[in-house]
């Protein structure tokens, strides 16, 4: 017989699974900021007393961003939306301010978004995030470019600082287009429009 | 059980139903969207500022005199309604059988700017053109005319609206109502940029009014109204000389020959009115001898 107890540790335990990319089935997670647990002692399953807050690596700029192209700006396109993974994910927006025009209305909403969360003490993540067709165009040679991206994210949890479920969200589609600019050694993002799509598949 | 008993499970009963009440959702509290879901919107800017460098760029190359610029052409085209991962045009061909979700861009009354394609060849004499591939997603008219910037829009000689007193003799009083009221009419103004003609309308939309005393400002978006429907005034405490200053906030919309779309400006402008100055008095009522009407006057009124 499951106690009452039992049923919240068994809770507990699967919200910090959950946290770490687990109790979910099956899809890739390439791409995705790896969300890491505190280390525990090897052979034992823990619950420890207070979950610890979920943290995320910095996602790693692919080297076609090094350069000004077609391949560069497509690769901008998807390293931004990990980008916007990670910043839910831990609260840092350095990088993606550094890389938002000041008048990116999509930047702009991340923005609110992730200081919100930070003023609650609060961190989303999602079980997977697939890319599956990404493009870029070049529009003015060497520094305008676009991108099309075709996003397909998974079920989103929001956790607060004990990490405790708050609330959860269910997969969706989006289509996004990018206005990219080549700054000479860095990337702009200038604004994204962000359409939902049919998941593919 | 006891009648204590039952007083006590009743009051847990209903602490137990007060905290599940609170903890439950309610209409006001709307659920908040996370990634991806929370970005979707019907906007456009990305396609709106890549149609502009599309167009600036197909303009570069139709000025060019360079060679080298031979080797590329730029044309606008419909985009074939295909579900096919890359895009064409009928510029490469009959299109296929419709089969994807596209059509022309939703401008409304504005007329549609077909997408931007490209090709190119190997030399600037030779025939062996590639396929064209779509440099920009179109557009509307609208996104490739001039914007009005905030800067621009305050430029401009916005007239600063009349700052009406009451009463308007030079003279208030003390602790009564000093009424203020200003015209809130619209301002239309023509002005140029680049080469376009552009008009401009200026709506006047908040109204700050500082009393030179020192209680704060009055800030409204009422124009306000006469005595005695007045809702914008202020009451002076202590006498003394004083000037009132209106600053007044304006939004701006405007359209660009050649469009009929009327487009917001993105910022404010101000306008600024001083009053002249007049007197805050202080007076005393008394008991006089006679009618103050009186001609000639008494002396002690």
């Amino acid at each position: 017989m499951r106690t009452r107890q039992g049923a919240w540790v068994w809770g507990l335990a699967c919200a910090v699974v959950l946290a770490t990319g687990g109790c979910t089935g099956g899809k890739s997670n390439e791409g995705l900021p790896s969300v890491t647990q505190a280390p525990s002692d090897p052979g034992e399953v823990s619950v420890p007393s207070a979950t610890p807050v979920p943290t995320a690596a910095t996602p790693t700029p692919p080297p076609e961003m090094a350069q000004p192209g077609a391949d560069g700006a497509a690769a901008v396109s998807q390293y931004f939306i990990e980008l916007y993974m990670y910043a839910v994910a831990t609260g840092d927006l350095d990088e993606w301010r550094a890389m938002s025009a000041d008048d990116c209305k999509m930047c702009n909403k991340v923005i609110a978004e992730v200081e919100q969360l930070v003023a609650e003490q609060h961190t989303v993540t999602t079980d997977s995030l697939e890319f599956p067709s990404v493009s870029g165009t070049e529009i003015a040679p060497g520094t305008s470019f676009s991108a099309s991206l075709r996003v397909d994210q998974g079920p989103w949890t929001e956790l607060d600082s004990s990490g405790g479920v708050v609330d959860t969200g269910p997969a969706v589609s989006a289509d996004m287009y990018f206005a990219l600019l080549w700054q000479g050694d860095s990337w702009l993002v200038r604004q994204v429009d962000v359409h939902e799509a049919t998941p593919q598949g | 059980m006891t009648r204590l008993s039952v007083a006590l499970a009743r009051t847990m009963a209903l602490v137990f139903a007060a905290v599940l009440i609170a903890t439950l959702p309610t209409a006001a509290q709307a659920k908040r969207e996370h990634l991806v879901g929370a970005l979707v919107s019907e906007d456009q800017s990305a396609v709106d500022v890549n149609v502009q460098v599309g167009e600036a760029e197909r303009l570069a190359h139709e000025a060019s005199t360079d060679p080298e610029a031979s080797r590329f052409e730029y044309q606008r085209a419909p985009l074939c309604n295909v579900n096919s991962a890359v895009p064409t045009t009928p510029l490469n061909g009959q299109c296929p059988p419709a089969s994807g979700d596209a059509g022309p861009n939703d401008c409304g009354e504005d007329a549609v700017v077909d997408p931007l394609w490209k090709r190119e060849r190997s030399t600037p004499t030779s025939v062996d053109w590639s396929p064209w591939w779509q440099v920009d997603r179109g557009g509307c008219a609208a996104d490739l005319l001039p914007v009005l910037t905030a800067e621009e829009f305050r430029r401009l000689p916005l007239t600063a609206p009349a700052l009406t007193m009451q009463p308007d003799r030079g003279w208030v009083l003390v602790n009564i109502e000093t009424i203020v009221m200003t015209d809130p009419a619209e301002q239309n103004l023509r002005t140029e940029l680049l080469g376009h003609g552009i008009d401009v309308v200026a709506t006047p939309t908040r109204y700050r009014y500082d009393f030179g005393d020192d209680l704060d400002p009055l800030i409204t978006t009422s124009p306000g109204h006469p005595w005695p429907d007045h809702d914008t005034f202020h009451i002076y405490m202590r006498p003394g000389t004083r000037e009132i200053t209106l600053t007044t906030t304006w939004k701006g919309r405007y359209r660009v020959d050649g469009s009929p779309v009327w487009r917001d400006v993105d910022g404010t402008a101000q306008t600024s009115t001083t009053s002249a100055p007049f007197e805050v008095q202080e007076r005393r009522s008394h008991l006089v001898s006679n009618l103050c009407t009186d001609i000639p006057q008494p002396d002690d009124c």
